[in-house]
This record gives C-alpha cells, sequence and structure tokens, in this order.
C-alpha cells in the first residue's frame, strides 16, 4: 500500500523526515510521535503535497508528487482546522466532492451521508463559523470519508473532541479499520492510537525509530518512567504516602499549588492502588493525568538506541 | 474537459463564498467612488461627454483604478489567503490540477471586478452625463483590464506567496503608474500603454499623427485588434505560467511539517 525507499526531506537545512525506509502492506497503522517529530512532513509526503529531497515514495504503487489520478483513492484529514466561516459543511463537503469529480446530485448525497455519518445531520446546514472545535473535526472527518477511499489518512483526528464525540469516531475508525481498507492515523496520544488499531510506527526527530504492535510498545515503555500529574488538597502529605510505596520513583513538585508529578514504571499498579491511600489519607484528588512526558521519554530512550548509544 | 468542469465548480462555489456583507459593502464604496468624481466634476462645470480631461479622467478611475483596486484585494491573495486559512490542503489532495483551481479563483476575481466596475459605471450616469459612446468605450476597456491585470497579481501572488500584496502594490506603482508614462519604448510593457491607446482610438482622440515625438511615443498608431491580441495574449501567458509554478510549488505552511 504505502511504500517509502530511503525518504529525506529538508526544508533548507531543517530536516523534516530523515532516510526513512518502511513498506506497509493494507491495514490499519497508527504513526505515533511527539509534536514536531516530522509525522505530518511524512502524511504530506506520501498524499503528494510534498516532494521528497531525496528517496522515492510510492502509493500502491505510483508517485503521489506526479499522480494526481491516486489522489482518489485517498481520504485526507489534516490537522488544522480552520474552515470557510461563511460556508455550511454540507455546502463545503459537497464542493470537494464535486472536485473528487462527482457530479452535483451524487456529490450532495454522498456529502449528507458523510456527515449524517459523523453525527452532524442537524448542523449541516449551518455556516461553520459557528461550529464548535469538536463539530469542525467531525466536518473534516467526513470529507476525508465522503468519497469512501482506498486509503484513510487522518493527523491528529481527534483533537479537540469532547469524550462522546472521540468515543463515536473512535468506533467509526475501528469500523473503517475492521473493513479492511487502509488506514495511517497520526497522534502523539498513544492510548488514542491503541483504541483504532494494535499497530505502530514510531517517530521522533524526522526518523522512524520503531514499527510494530501495540505489545512490542508497551514492551518498550516498560523500561520508561511514566509520569502522572496528581493535583490534590494537600501536595505534600500526598508525597508522603507515595514515598512509601515502591513502584514510586521520584516525586517532583511543579511549583503550582497542590500539583506533584510521580515517576514510576507502573503506572497501572499506581492508578489501581491510588482509591486505597486517597482513603488512608482523607485527600482529595481534583485532577489526575498522564503527561506526555512518558511518552516524550520512550521516543528519548528509542533515539538513543537508534543511535547506538547506551 | 474534466478541467474545465473542476475550474467551473471552484468558480461557482468562489463566487457563493465571497458573497459576503463586507465585501459587497467594500464593492459598493468602491462603485461609488468614481461616480462621487464625476459629481464634482460635473458640479464645477466640466462636460464630460465634450471634455477630453472629462475622458481621461474617467478612464484613470475606473478601467484603471477601480479595477486595480478590486484586483489588489481579490485576485492577488488567491492563494495565499488559502494557505493562511490552512484551507489549501483539502483542495490540494482532490484529484484536480491546481491549474484548474487557480483558474477558477481566477475568473471568480476577475467576474467580481467587472461587476463592481461595470456597477460604477452606472452609477457615473446618476452623477452626471457621461455619455453613450464614451460608456460602451469604457465598458468594453473593463473586461480587457480585469483579465489582464488579473492574470499579472495572480503571478506576482504565485511568485511571491508570502507577499503577494506587497509584490502586486510595487509593481502597480512602478510600471503602471510611472513607467506607462514614461515617453519611451519601455512604457509598451504595462497594461495601462495598450488600455490607452484602445481609448484613443475607440474614442477617436487626437492621436500620435497629430502630435509630437513623445505623444507618439505614449500612444500608438497600431490598429485597435493589434492591443486586443496583446493584452488577451499576455492574459494567457501569464497564467499559463502562474499554473505551471503552481504545480511545481510545495505549498505547505511551516507550522504544519
Amino acid at each position: 500500500m504505502i511504500d517509502l525507499q530511503h525518504v529525506t526531506k529538508l526544508y533548507g537545512s531543517v530536516i523534516g523526515a530523515n532516510d526513512v525506509t518502511l513498506s506497509l502492506p493494507p491495514g490499519a497503522y497508527g504513526l505515533l510521535g511527539p509534536n514536531g517529530s516530522g509525522k505530518s512532513t511524512l502524511l504530506n509526503l506520501i498524499t503528494g503535497q510534498l516532494r521528497p529531497t531525496l528517496g522515492t515514495v510510492r502509493v500502491s504503487g505510483r508517485c503521489p508528487w506526479k499522480d494526481v489520478e491516486l489522489r482518489r483513492r485517498i481520504g485526507v484529514c489534516p490537522e488544522g482546522e480552520l474552515l470557510y466561516a461563511n460556508v455550511s459543511a454540507l455546502e463545503w463537503v459537497r464542493y470537494l466532492l464535486e472536485l473528487h469529480g462527482f457530479g452535483s446530485r451524487q456529490a450532495a448525497e454522498l456529502a449528507e451521508k458523510a456527515l449524517d455519518g459523523v453525527g452532524l445531520a442537524d448542523a449541516m446546514h449551518r455556516p461553520m463559523g459557528g461550529y464548535s472545535r469538536g463539530m469542525r473535526q467531525r466536518t473534516k472527518l467526513a470529507q476525508a470519508l465522503a468519497h469512501e477511499p482506498d486509503l484513510l489518512i487522518l493527523d491528529e483526528p481527534l483533537n479537540g473532541l469532547d469524550p462522546v464525540a472521540r468515543h463515536q469516531v473512535t468506533e467509526l475508525l475501528r469500523h473503517w479499520a475492521q473493513g479492511g481498507k487502509g488506514l495511517l492515523l497520526a497522534s502523539h496520544v498513544l492510548h488514542e492510537v491503541e483504541a483504532v488499531t494494535h499497530t505502530f510506527l514510531l517517530i521522533c526527530g524526522g526518523r522512524l525509530l520503531a514499527s510494530g504492535a501495540a505489545e512490542e510498545v508497551h514492551a518498550l515503555l516498560a523500561d520508561v518512567p511514566n509520569e502522572i500529574r496528581i493535583r490534590c488538597n494537600d501536595a505534600r502529605q500526598m508525597a508522603q504516602r507515595l514515598l512509601q510505596e515502591e513502584i514510586v520513583e521520584a516525586i517532583r513538585f511543579t511549583g503550582e499549588e497542590g500539583s506533584l508529578v510521580v515517576s514510576t514504571r507502573s503506572p497501572a499498579t499506581l492508578y489501581a492502588r491510588l482509591p486505597e491511600w486517597i482513603a488512608d489519607t482523607q485527600l482529595q484528588i481534583a485532577e489526575l493525568h498522564s503527561t506526555d512526558d512518558s511518552l516524550q521519554a520512550l521516543f528519548d530512550s528509542l533515539l538513543r538506541i537508534h543511535r547506538g548509544k547506551p | 474537459m474534466k478541467e474545465l468542469r473542476s475550474a467551473w465548480v471552484v468558480f461557482r462555489f468562489e463566487c457563493r463564498r465571497t458573497l459576503t456583507l463586507p465585501r459587497l459593502m467594500f464593492g459598493l464604496g468602491l462603485a461609488l467612488f468614481p461616480a462621487a468624481i464625476v459629481a464634482l466634476l460635473q458640479y464645477q462645470g466640466a462636460h464630460l461627454e465634450r471634455d477630453e480631461r472629462g475622458t481621461i479622467a474617467l478612464f484613470l478611475l475606473i478601467p484603471e483604478v477601480v479595477c486595480l483596486m478590486g484586483l489588489l484585494l481579490w485576485a492577488a491573495p488567491l492563494i495565499h489567503a488559502e494557505l493562511e486559512a490552512r484551507t489549501w490542503s483539502y483542495l490540494a489532495v482532490r484529484p484536480v490540477g491546481r491549474g484548474s483551481i487557480l483558474a477558477g479563483k481566477y475568473l471568480a476575481a476577475v467576474v467580481w471586478t467587472i461587476a463592481c466596475a461595470w456597477l460604477s459605471l452606472v452609477l457615473c450616469q446618476f452623477a452626471g452625463p457621461v455619455g453613450p459612446r464614451l460608456t460602451w468605450v469604457l465598458a468594453a476597456l473593463v473586461p480587457l483590464s480585469c483579465l489582464t491585470y488579473g492574470a499579472i497579481y495572480v503571478l506576482l501572488g504565485v511568485l511571491f506567496l508570502q507577499r503577494a500584496m506587497v509584490a502586486a502594490v510595487a509593481y502597480t506603482a512602478i510600471l503602471e503608474a510611472l513607467v506607462a508614462w514614461i515617453p519611451a519604448m519601455i512604457n509598451q510593457f504595462s497594461v495601462q500603454y495598450h488600455l490607452r491607446c484602445l481609448m484613443v482610438k475607440w474614442m477617436d482622440l487626437p492621436g500620435p499623427q497629430a502630435g509630437s515625438v513623445e505623444q507618439r511615443l505614449l500612444f500608438s498608431d497600431a490598429p485597435a485588434a493589434w492591443h486586443v491580441v496583446v493584452l488577451l495574449g499576455a492574459t494567457a501567458i501569464l497564467l499559463t505560467a502562474a499554473a505551471w509554478i503552481l504545480r511545481r510549488r510545495e505549498l505547505v505552511k511551516a507550522d504544519e511539517i
């Protein structure tokens, strides 16, 4: 489906993709990497928006930069979310479908179907300027799906979605992937990708660092400290309690009142036992989330391995 | 055929999308400006039908100022506006040539400006008697002006993506406002020279035969058809060049890489 051979992309002296070689048969893949890691560059190369400085890019055996017809089989949802403010979602998706070669009536039917599919049936006639971030994301997704492409390429499609919409879109993508069509989903959040596919490509600094199944990534993550940010009513008392646990490797105060960051190699155990500790200490937790730093730490480790450092 | 259809789809969508109150108000304001000047001239006792200066004033106001202003705002930033709004990538991943997208957008900008200039001409009729011959001549010069200036601005917009407006203003100030009036052969490279010559021919104004050497360099004795061919030929060449460049450019914003 996608074949990249020693692809390098330079923007002047800045490197966007660094000697990337990969060959992906049809299926669903998650492209995982921190912000600025080169995910969008790679997607732009695959969709024919960029020309590689070195190497070759082939999609279904054809060059996406030169072969305009190839785009008929690809659906793309870019990361940017600014849309035409005074145009309705229906008009916009219909317009893009007409550019895809569909007749006016068929384009309208397909646009309605796609917008209905992403839960925008009621709002599709309203100007997009009044849409929430989540609605704009769903509109973008609809335009990528509307022409029923063979390969769907999505750049951070779950950004800005509320939990319900996130679930709906995840389900939609999962069904898409199960249908046997191609999917390349770029994200910087591991669990977002994991909810859709179990095959990952890990990219950082423009380099493809690793690829494989979810278990392999988790095995890599097992050796990397995960950071969890906790905001509670008494950070120092919470720290005192956490330090008694062997699974906790380090604790750091962020400077923000009631906030601390816990470093652990067993986040699942920590999450499971946290209610018990809260009950012991009568502490109140206002916020609990994993920082992106854990994923960054994984990428840092992979980069070190990639460079041959211990 | 497919390319033509795509250009038509883009043109239709652009016309609809740009139908906003601010743009309509701006268009009306632009159309009213020459009418206000005509009213002032009329108030001062000028007879536009007979007065050569009035004819030149209307030529400078409608096929020049109104058309240039409209195109400066609507044709020069065609691609830059899409990139800024991050909407370009949705168009660029469709199986249509970039040339079709450019053609559709260019036509929409030209049609908007022609409509604005013709409205201005109609409003001028209310401000003072312009005369049927002058009206028809100006009405014929407007599309020629819009097509050619539009093509120049589109090419500048494709060449200088981030500074499309600056490049267009610089071009207008240097070539169309300055070089066009230099009594030397270099003025033939300006659009205004050809429009001016057409104006003189079609209005039967005193031409180069009657004037000095300088006047002969400011006007041409070539037939009107020659100037029309030059303007339309230049339009075709400039648009082809713009489409060729656009097809080869990588249009991705720095924060999208």
